[in-house]
């Protein structure tokens, strides 16, 4: 009796496992949609026009920092569409041969500063200057080096040093230096932010943009010319159990619907959006 | 705790189910647990710049921090532990009783969701938070917020098996011992602490591994960063995003203090337990 009960609750654990890729090679039209955190509000409502126009289709996602997702997919979690804030992210997962096909840009974004409007440091004023970053005892968060958030924010530190003379020798170490936590992704430097237990942090635009965010942060303005773009390139995965539904997602993210869902989100479309290329660049 | 089903091994009871059961469940079990720690060292063998990823700054910083907050919260919590862990046991007003049922809370409670508790009680814009600033103090992502939360999730461990070593010590014992002139304080380091050894060593080392593991309330609580508050498991999540050697070389590490404190916990507690059996 006890073996049988233990037979079949293996059985279950097995069938678990294998739960996703049997839905979805069943032709039920799930879609795993892996993509960066940043793309966590605007996505759900692509996906809801998506299933809209596609009967039978239903996506699901999975938000992170691209980097984890990248790692994730690597040690052979199963999707079909890897949406990554950042190049380097992308280019890796095609160096690891997880990318079916050519990726493709379909959306831009820019870094802000942003501090909380509750709390924050209440002596020596809140940090309203890009100069006040580099202040001695201000508290900040920066999503880790690997992020691509991460790796964008430290490329503007290293640009407001060399484009703004007024911030002095040495800005974006000393900027560093005030970082009291590296956040696996942007959403994590947003959150502490918010709550008031970091003086500044660095996210995009979009994320300051976010209903929850607008009402609990303020946005330090970065000029323009030092800004860095961050690109946001889409690609099918090799693994995808439903390739042709998961090419169809990545046009519908690239065509002008998803476009204006994107751009209402704070996003901007790159320069020459591709929308005649298929994904797979065939 | 450990020691009770000890002694029931010994007889070697029948198992319920037949002859089969038991050998089968034990080699499926030890199959479970034994593949992954086993291909973790074989993987962690194979890595030609397995030396280079345990002498990266990255992974000794992260040891000692390690080993730093969680021997201060060791150290914390069986300062204030023995003794709440002795009152449990021997008082059973109604009060204690309630406060008794709530001990393993931190137990059953996700890391993350006591992580998110302390941001809430002392973060800067907790509940204490304007009385520590009145203070001086800015808690959460300090070395110290890291030995708040490794305290917060680990201290049951200790007080709860503490407690149950302390109640398995007959109270006529130490009764005895007072009439015949001891004292208290004496009485409870010759006599009680003595017997209920086992059961406290057995706390004290599921506590400190516990301490040693933790992650969801430190990331949340104390952030992560190198040489402050990036312990061994942040290390760990943090190198798996980056470079794959790190992250095995650290778990590794890791892996051989959990192992070292197993050891050290059976050395500490066997012969004791014979003794009193």
């Amino acid at each position: 009796m006890t073996i049988l009960l233990l037979a079949l609750a293996l059985l279950l654990t097995v069938a678990c496992a294998n739960q996703s890729s049997a839905a979805s090679s069943a032709g039920s039209g799930a879609l795993t949609v892996f993509a960066a955190a940043s793309l966590a509000n605007s996505f759900p409502e692509i996906a809801d026009a998506f299933e809209a126009e596609h009967p039978g289709a239903s996506i699901t996602f999975n938000f992170a920092g691209s980097q984890r997702l990248r790692t994730q997919l690597e040690f052979g979690a199963q999707a079909d569409v890897f949406a990554s804030a950042d190049q380097r992210q992308m280019d890796l997962a095609v160096a690891a041969d997880l990318i079916s096909g050519v990726p493709v840009s379909f959306a831009e974004n820019v870094l802000v500063v942003i501090t909380p409007l509750v709390g924050g440091i209440t002596d020596g004023g809140r940090v309203n200057e890009l100069d006040n970053l580099a202040r001695d005892g201000v508290k900040l968060a920066l999503a880790s080096p690997e992020v691509p958030a991460g790796a964008y924010s430290r490329e503007l530190l290293r640009n407001l040093e060399a484009d703004v003379v007024d911030l002095g020798p040495g800005y974006a170490s000393r900027v560093l230096n005030n970082v009291v936590t590296h956040e696996p992704n942007v959403r994590g430097v947003l959150q502490k932010v918010a709550l008031g237990e970091v003086d500044a942090g660095i996210v995009y635009r979009t994320d300051a943009a976010t209903d929850y965010a607008a009402s609990r942060v303020g946005v330090v303005s970065v000029p323009v010319g030092s800004n860095v773009v961050a690109e946001y390139p889409i690609a099918v995965l090799r693994e995808a159990s439903d390739s042709e539904l998961a090419e169809e997602f990545v046009r519908f993210v690239l065509g002008e619907r998803s476009q204006i869902i994107l751009n209402s989100y704070g996003f901007e479309s790159p320069v020459i959006v591709p929308l005649e290329a298929a994904p797979d660049g065939r | 705790m450990m020691g009770t089903s000890f002694s029931r091994l010994k007889g070697l009871p029948s198992l319920p189910g037949g002859g089969l059961l038991g050998p089968a469940a034990t080699v499926l079990y030890l199959l479970f647990i034994g593949l992954p720690v086993l291909a973790l060292l074989i993987r962690a063998a194979q890595q030609e710049s397995f030396l280079t990823g345990l002498v990266g700054g990255m992974a000794l910083t992260a040891l000692r921090l390690s080993l730093i907050t969680s021997g201060i919260s060791m150290i914390i919590i069986v300062l204030v532990g023995t003794p709440f862990a002795y009152l449990l046991a021997r008082n059973t007003s109604w009060m204690l009783r309630i406060v008794d049922s709530l001990i393993e809370l931190p137990i059953v409670l996700p890391p993350v969701v006591a992580g998110v508790a302390m941001l809430m009680a002392f973060g800067r814009q907790g509940v204490l938070g304007p009385f520590l600033e009145a203070l001086g103090i800015s808690l959460p992502f300090t070395t110290g917020a890291v030995v708040f939360a490794q305290i917060f999730v680990a201290a049951p461990f200790y007080i709860r098996s503490a407690k149950l070593g302390f109640q398995s010590v007959a109270r006529d014992y130490e009764d005895i011992s007072q009439t015949l002139g001891i004292s208290p304080w004496k009485t409870f380091w010759r006599l009680t602490l003595p017997l209920a050894a086992p059961s406290v060593l057995t706390g004290f080392a599921l506590a400190w591994a516990r301490a040693l593991s933790e992650f969801g309330a430190t990331i949340m609580f104390a952030g992560n960063l190198m040489g402050k508050t990036q312990t061994m498991p942040l290390a760990i999540m943090t190198a798996m995003e980056s470079s794959l050697d790190t992250a095995l070389a650290l778990s590794v590490l890791l892996l051989a203090g959990s192992v070292t404190i197993l050891i050290g916990l059976g050395l500490a507690t066997r012969p004791k337990w014979q003794n009193r059996l």
